[in-house]
């Protein structure tokens, strides 16, 4: 296990590695995904307090949860950066914070478009909401930070600075949103609509999606390392070898 | 197996009177996802190009040092 | 240990007496910021409504948001002079703690740029027509609150410092973060409005205080470190 985990710390090996279980990966995440949206959207039954608004928190509920994980993810790659010096996990948390902050925009659109059928406007102050929006900006100050370095190492380890500062704050904004709330008194709730009134055949598309979604994110995570791995190393010899052997396939 | 559960075409793309929200929603997740899984490729692409752009040259001073 | 040696303690106060001193030298770096406050507050019943009404509801949100603009627009004096005269460097690789030198130091910028924004706070408060039971609440979270946000202040600052003009940059990282202490400190004046007791409030604002003096100087070394490379 560890030898395993070690050998990922190697750029060639996780490129290497990657390349063969990537079919594999890109196989199930379609098919999940695939399964889930059809049947999430055609094939569940109607919510019978909301109708078929709801069909929205099949992406929209995955989205949000896989928003805030992957931020975790990357701060986990950040804090390895930071100790061990293993350039690997600064190129996984530079794609994570793309990855991340796409999840985040869309769970952010999908909710105003769910939540104008519950509270009649797009956008409310609710504690989520707010939450959300801000862990957005924490993913847009990490990239930024990122692209106003020029030099590589510099900018990799700015931006995992930063992203551990943002891990320490995310919990306290979420504290401080929660409380604010409760002072200002929300206009309406965001659950479904009474959970036992749905049958469970409502909830299992969501299984789908949502593991989709999970394999969707190393999907695109592995694609930009693995671009992020063939740019920074294009010195070594086995890049360059790969290169040529593109270029003959070409 | 659950069954469809619209009676037409025309229902499922009407929603049941929510139409632009669902619609909306699942467009700019789309979308989004589209980019997201074109962008790495697309880049892929353009740095085996860049790579082989730098061989070529290094292969060419290389062969010119040598005469 | 030698006669000419400071020890720690010594040291410690010579950091903080040089950045009282660096202020001191340069008034603007202290002025501005109050400045900025107090023309940044009066915008708001010229741009929006001069009625007391009005302007009551949103006082503390206006005192809270402009304070933590200014008190971001302050940063820049903190670590830009140091870095460029080459000390920031001397101060990493000093043997004493860093830790400690860090926390001097911002508690020397925040004694000369900070505190002021607190004494100020009262005069705007009534020009926004707060009512009077607020006045305590809101000089006592600005007074928690103005030396957290220095201390998020500083961490963006480190990471930016190596970055010449970083402003806007500076804006987008530690807005965010901040986003607690306003919550918390506008909240304080509100529920004091509301007749309700704020010590709750002011003690979570504490805390935040607490965290950020032990965390943040670790972030704004390793900031440090990586931006005078």
């Amino acid at each position: 296990m560890w030898q395993w985990l070690y050998k990922l710390g190697s750029p060639r090996h996780f490129y290497e590695m990657t390349s063969t279980f990537l079919p594999w990966l890109t196989f199930v995440t379609y098919f999940l995904l695939i399964v889930g949206l059809v049947w999430g959207l055609g094939f569940a039954p109607r919510d019978y307090q909301m109708g078929d608004n709801y069909r929205i928190i099949y992406i929209h509920v995955p989205l949000a949860l896989g928003a805030l994980w992957v931020y975790v993810m990357m701060a986990v790659m950040a804090a390895m950066h930071m100790i061990w010096n293993i350039k690997v996990a600064d190129m996984v948390a530079k794609s994570c914070a793309v990855v991340g902050v796409s999840y985040c925009a869309v769970a952010l659109f999908t909710g105003a478009m769910w939540g104008k059928r519950i509270w009649g406007v797009y956008w409310i102050w609710d504690a989520k909401l707010t939450s959300f929006l801000i862990l957005f900006f924490i993913y847009i100050g990490v990239m930024a930070l990122r692209s106003a370095f020029d030099s590589e190492t510099s900018a990799s380890k700015a931006a995992s600075v930063l992203t551990l500062v943002g891990i320490v704050n995310l919990p306290i904004v979420y504290y401080a949103s929660v409380w604010w709330n409760t002072l200002h008194q929300p206009p309406s709730r965001l659950s479904l609509s009474a959970e036992g009134a749905n049958p469970p055949e409502i909830w299992i598309p969501v299984f789908f999606t949502g593991f989709g979604l999970i394999g969707l994110v190393f999907l695109l995570v592995i694609l930009r390392t693995r671009n992020e791995i063939l740019w920074r190393e294009r010195r070594a010899q086995w890049v360059q070898d790969l290169v040529k052997q593109e270029l003959s396939r070409a | 197996m659950p069954d469809f559960q619209f009676a037409s075409l025309g229902d499922f793309f009407a929603m049941g009177g929510y139409a632009f929200y669902v619609w909306a929603a699942y467009l700019f997740f789309f979308a989004v996802m589209i980019w997201n899984l074109l962008q790495p490729r697309l880049e892929r692409r353009k740095v085996l190009k860049l790579l082989q752009a730098r061989q070529a040259r290094e292969s060419n001073a290389a062969a010119r040092a040598g005469e | 240990m030698s006669r000419h040696s400071v020890g720690v303690l010594g040291s410690l106060r010579a950091t903080f007496m040089r950045e009282l001193l660096i202020i001191w030298r340069s008034p603007g770096d202290m002025v501005n910021p109050l400045m900025f406050f107090v023309i940044a507050v009066s915008l708001f019943p010229l741009g929006g409504d001069p009625s007391p009404a009005y302007l009551s509801g949103i006082a503390a949100g206006v005192v809270w948001v402009t304070a933590l603009l200014a008190v971001m627009l302050s940063m820049e004096s903190l670590f830009r002079g140091d870095y460029e005269d080459g000390s920031l460097e001397q101060l990493l690789l000093s043997p004493q703690p860093l830790y400690f030198h860090l926390l001097a130091k911002v508690a020397g910028h925040w004694l000369l740029t900070g505190l002021p924004l607190v004494l100020l706070s009262p005069l705007l408060a009534m020009m926004l027509a707060l009512p009077e039971q607020a006045y305590a609440p809101l000089m006592l979270g600005l007074l928690l609150g103005t030396p957290t946000l220095n201390l998020i202040g500083a961490i963006g600052m480190a990471l930016t410092v190596g970055l010449g003009r970083s402003g806007l940059l500076l804006a987008v990282l530690v807005l965010p973060l901040s986003i607690p202490v306003l919550v918390f400190g506008t909240g304080m004046v509100q529920t004091a409005l509301a007749g309700l007791p704020f010590t709750g409030l002011a003690a979570l604002l504490g805390a935040l205080l607490a965290l950020a003096l032990s965390l943040a100087p670790l972030a704004i070394g390793a900031a440090l470190r990586i931006s005078v490379n």
